[in-house]
């Protein structure tokens, strides 16, 4: 539904993206997952046809965004990282406005309207002034322009930004109630987001793609051992060492807390069933054991930062949370 | 067309909502008043010395008329740029140019509608600035073949003006930056018709007929040239065609 084949963009001597290639499939939420300045906004850009690429190739529907830009428009909405609001108009107006620009059938333009108002839950400020709406309303009366003509393919740059913690998660189901009918591409520098919402995440840093999976599947290609966290009532001085003598197991270090064992294995060996085993048997008291699948802070973390070459901690979203 | 038509009621919408037309108009009619009833005034003194044997060439029409149109067409360069400065400027300012560059309308089809609007309410200024021939009509016979082609005139005039103005537009997000842009290159075809000292006379031969002020008079004297036609209607294409010239570049930036 979306492709982008090597785009390259470059102003001036700095290249913004270079070489970025992916693709989202029909009825696919694809997630944009990258710090700010990544080239998240520019790659958009190009997809929307409001920016030219230097090189590489891009298509919408099928319609390559540079040879058959109208084409490819029409089967696009696109909401921008600022809202494109004329504040002189109220939400109703603006929305016909931009349904009239969207070549809506002007029989249906008003239960277009109706529809995109109902669907973004804009109805108490249909017929206010933009220029009067808070900033969360703005941006759902911008989520709005953007669905109003019912497009195939959706260009979300950041749609959470500005709303409270209610209206973010409201968004997100709007957002994922699109899915299966609409191909949504949505960037956010926000992790709970892209798994909130997102099929699959596309990581970009520095321009580049770093990673194209799904969540889980990233997590998983990143571990290079499975870890398990142990709680003992009792820990005795020699557990560690009767834990890390257990076959599979790398090693063991102490947790966060008092009691708490990081035990660290080989990929794919299970060494749950050794180790309640073995802690039960040394009388220590087994009070906790569960294998720890890596947040979403160590995926990003990992992904995006060169410098953090070692396995990320265990701990680092907890404590972040 | 239908994106330009589109666009152009969206702008005329726009035009109306904000205190710029109305100030435009308020100027416009201001200064255009003043001019014509001093011009009456030396009209009246005219006729008193006369003493009621007009000579066969006496022309109301032309010695209130032509003078108040010239000097009106002058008022334009100044009235122009404030019309114009805000059609691209404002949407680069608002952030709404990436809507319209991202829907299914050319850039050709941005700068027409845009175009449209602008010329809607320039003919709307035209139009009600003939109550001046028309309260005279009233009260005197006047000279309607002049008059059909100084109005003439006055439409290529602007037509051509509100193009080059919608040009700078294109050219800077600050309104005021745009405004002054225009005026200049307004003011640089006025002033080349004063090139009649330049040394050469074919750079003077050139200069002084690329100058509007020239075309203009024809027409307010009573001649309708279709060289003076062909001029303001090419002005008005070339400036169109770089104003989505200098959208579609942007894209490239």
């Amino acid at each position: 539904m979306i492709q982008a084949e090597s785009l390259s963009r470059s102003y001036g001597e700095r290249w913004a993206i270079h070489d970025v290639s992916f693709q989202a499939r029909q009825g696919e939420i694809l997630g944009f997952l990258g710090p700010n300045g990544a080239g998240k906004t520019t790659t958009m850009r190009i997809l929307t046809g409001f920016l030219a690429p230097t090189s590489g190739r891009a298509s919408i529907a099928g319609f390559d965004v540079v040879e058959r830009p109208l084409e490819a428009k029409r089967h696009l909405g696109y909401l921008p990282e600022v809202v494109p609001l004329y504040e002189e108009f109220t939400t109703r107006e603006y929305l016909s406005f931009v349904a009239r620009l969207k070549r809506v059938d002007r029989r249906r333009i008003p239960d277009a309207v109706d529809r995109a108002i109902a669907l973004c839950r804009v109805d108490d400020v249909a017929d206010r002034l933009v220029r009067n709406l808070s900033r969360g309303y703005r941006q759902r009366v911008g989520l709005a322009h953007a669905v109003v003509h019912d497009p195939e393919v959706l260009i979300l740059d950041e749609p959470t930004s500005a709303m409270d913690p209610r209206q973010i998660v409201e968004i997100r189901n709007v957002i994922k109630g699109l899915r299966g009918s609409h191909t949504v591409i949505l960037s956010t520098h926000i992790l709970p987001e892209a798994t909130a919402v997102c099929d699959r995440v596309v990581v970009i840093n520095e321009g580049g793609i770093v990673a194209v999976d799904t969540y889980e599947q990233l997590a998983a290609r990143l571990r290079n051992s499975d870890k398990t966290l142990v709680r003992a009532a009792r820990p005795t001085p020699d557990l560690a060492k009767r834990l890390g003598a257990i076959g599979g197991v790398r090693h063991v270090t102490p947790g966060q807390t008092a009691g708490e064992l990081l035990v660290e294995s080989v990929l794919g060996t299970d060494v749950r069933e050794q180790v309640a085993k073995t802690v039960v048997e040394s009388g220590a008291g087994l009070m906790e054991l569960r294998s720890l699948s890596m947040s979403l802070e160590d995926v990003f973390l990992k992904l995006v930062t060169h410098e953090d070459g070692g396995t990320p901690h265990d701990g680092a979203a907890g404590a972040r949370a | 067309m239908t994106g330009a038509l589109v666009i152009a009621r969206k702008e005329i919408k726009q035009l109306f909502a904000s205190p710029i037309a109305y100030v435009a108009l308020a100027m416009f009619f201001l200064i255009a008043g003043f001019l014509f009833f001093s011009l009456i005034g030396l009209y009246t003194s005219q006729v008193l010395q006369l003493q009621g044997t007009p000579p066969s060439d006496f022309n109301p029409t032309r010695i209130i008329f032509t003078p108040l149109f010239q000097d009106v067409s002058f008022v334009l360069i100044l009235l122009v740029p404030v019309l114009t400065m805000r059609l691209v400027a404002e949407e680069d300012r608002a952030h709404t140019m990436e809507l319209l560059a991202t829907s299914p309308v050319t850039n050709t089809a941005i700068i027409l509608g845009k175009y449209l609007a602008a010329m809607t309410l320039y003919l709307l200024l035209l139009a009600i600035s003939a109550y001046m021939p028309l309260s005279l009509a009233v009260i005197g016979r006047l000279d309607w073949g002049l008059l059909g082609a100084t109005y003439l005139g006055l439409v290529l005039l602007g037509a051509s003006f509100l193009a080059i103005g919608l040009f700078a537009s294109t050219l800077n997000e600050n309104q005021i930056v745009s405004a002054a842009i225009g005026f200049s290159i307004l003011l640089m075809f006025w002033v080349l018709g004063f090139a009649q000292q330049a040394t050469g006379s074919t750079t003077q031969q050139v200069l002084s007929s690329l100058a509007v002020a020239t075309h203009f008079s024809t027409f307010a004297g009573g001649t309708i040239d279709t060289q003076d036609v062909l001029f303001f209607l090419s002005l008005a294409g070339f400036f169109l065609f770089l104003g989505a010239l200098a959208l579609e570049s942007r894209k490239w930036r």
